[in-house]
């Protein structure tokens, strides 16, 4: 069984994601009421009421064009909420430009660069939401970081929707996201959705080693020469100390060698 | 009558226009760390509300995106003149407020006050390329002001710099519409006729 409450004071947010067009407040109470309540918005510029047209969907938000632009006059949203056993409200004041927060960008893709390990290439689109972006230039924030490190690369590019990677650690899965902002004003939208990864590779060859070589050569006619790649020792077949230190496997081979020249 | 876009005409507007964005940007900036600097010195409150001043241009504009080109470079002119004479204003009532106590703030005022008369000079040459005469400066500029207390000084000074602040934002993006490339014609969207 729930207990009918007044409401408490609402929630309430404003943000213009479709700069110069205008700007969307939403709301929700911070706890139920578990009765009906009723919201009333009002939106005062200046001297000026404006109407704040209620969306179809959600139902919890309003939206209002702006009629003018570069104004330095705050706006202030009141919401009240009101049901059967009281009422409460909130406002916030603001500036135009304060609230411009376009979404995260779109379509974000992340390739290999062909015969490049350490690059990769990053293209994106503006959010469709953004009306106008000739007009209204957006600039972006890149991130990335191989998946098996914590820290982020960052890079901010003032124009265009591509960015290639040049600094990609080899082989690396990596993970990328991309933000974007208006050119002058406002704030940073979120993070697009991560993309992921992982820089050009070279074909793995097939490696054949020189000690399969030396392998059939004859021990008593020809010299014997450690192949380069072979290893010798084992650390734990090493005997004495320092400078002098030998392994048994090289201790058998000069011996081998020495009685040769006996 | 529009001057006709011929392709250098149309090379030297984009390289008028893309400078004037620089310039704009670049004066924007140093307005908002002056008005920042401004506010501490004065010992202003920074979400102070300021009522319209007289005589300061007010960058808020209805339909803005239905502004012709000779609208936009003519009211940007008018306002960026307008704000030569307030800013020269602002810094005689500084030095004779702080005298040589505080030079900072009056060399930052100064710095912009030298920006925006170098923008009002660019406007000029925007308006020259698309054969407009220049209007004459006898009617533009505020009034002169009244004698005003020092704290309703501090507080018309908080007024224009926050005002050219925002016609700061407004010149760009009125110089990225003059900036778009026309139509067949050649003839630029928002230049093809006075109002």
């Amino acid at each position: 069984l729930s207990l009918a409450a007044p409401p408490k004071e609402p929630v309430l947010m404003c943000r213009s994601n479709n700069y110069p067009k205008g700007f969307y407040c939403s709301w929700h109470l911070p706890t139920p009421t578990y009765i009906p309540n009723t919201f009333n918005i009002s939106v005062i510029h200046g001297t000026k009421d404006m109407v704040c047209e209620k969306d179809a969907v959600p139902k919890n938000r309003c939206h209002i064009r702006y009629l003018q632009l570069f104004s330095t006059v705050k706006y202030k949203v009141t919401l009240t909420v009101t049901n059967a056993l009281g009422k409460n409200f909130t406002t916030l004041t603001f500036d135009e430009f304060a609230i411009v927060k376009p979404d995260p960008p779109e379509s974000v893709v992340a390739k290999p660069v062909p015969n490049n390990p350490r690059r990769l290439e990053v293209s994106w689109q503006n959010p469709s939401s953004w009306p106008d972006p000739d007009s209204f230039p957006l600039k972006f924030f890149l991130r990335y970081r191989p998946l098996i490190l914590d820290q982020w690369q960052h890079v901010e590019l003032s124009d265009g929707t591509s960015h290639t990677i040049t600094d990609a650690y080899a082989g690396k899965e990596y993970i990328i996201q991309v933000a974007a902002k208006d050119n002058d004003i406002g704030t940073w939208s979120d993070w697009s959705v991560a993309v992921h990864a992982t820089p050009w590779t070279e074909e793995p060859k097939h490696l054949t080693t020189e000690a399969q070589i030396t392998e059939t050569t004859s021990a008593s006619t020809s010299s014997f020469m450690a192949p380069p790649t072979t290893k010798i020792c084992d650390k734990g077949a090493m005997v004495g100390s320092g400078a002098v230190a030998v392994c048994w496997t090289a201790g058998l081979v000069v011996a081998a060698y020495s009685v040769l020249f006996i | 009558m529009a001057a006709a876009d011929s392709p250098s005409t149309a090379l030297r507007r984009r390289d008028l226009c893309s400078r004037g964005i620089r310039l704009a940007g670049k004066m924007r900036a140093d307005v908002v760390d002056l008005l920042d600097s401004y506010v501490e010195q004065q010992g202003l409150d920074a979400s102070a509300s300021v009522a319209a001043v007289e005589g300061v241009p007010l960058a808020a504009v209805e339909r803005w995106d239905e502004q012709t080109g000779t609208q936009r470079l003519l009211e940007n002119l008018a306002a960026y003149r307008a704000f030569r004479a307030l800013l020269a204003q602002m810094l005689e009532e500084l030095r004779e407020q702080l005298g040589e106590a505080d030079e900072g703030l009056g060399r930052a005022l100064a710095a912009v006050l030298l920006q925006v008369s170098a923008f009002a000079y660019h406007l000029e040459e925007l308006l020259r390329l698309e054969s407009r005469g220049i209007p004459g400066e006898e009617g533009d500029g505020p009034p002169p002001l009244p004698r005003l207390s020092l704290f309703e000084q501090k507080l018309r000074g908080l007024g224009v710099l926050r005002e050219l602040a925002q016609w700061a934002v407004r010149s760009a993006r009125d110089l990225r519409q003059l900036a778009k490339p026309g139509p067949a014609t050649g003839t630029a969207p928002g230049l093809a006729e006075s109002p």
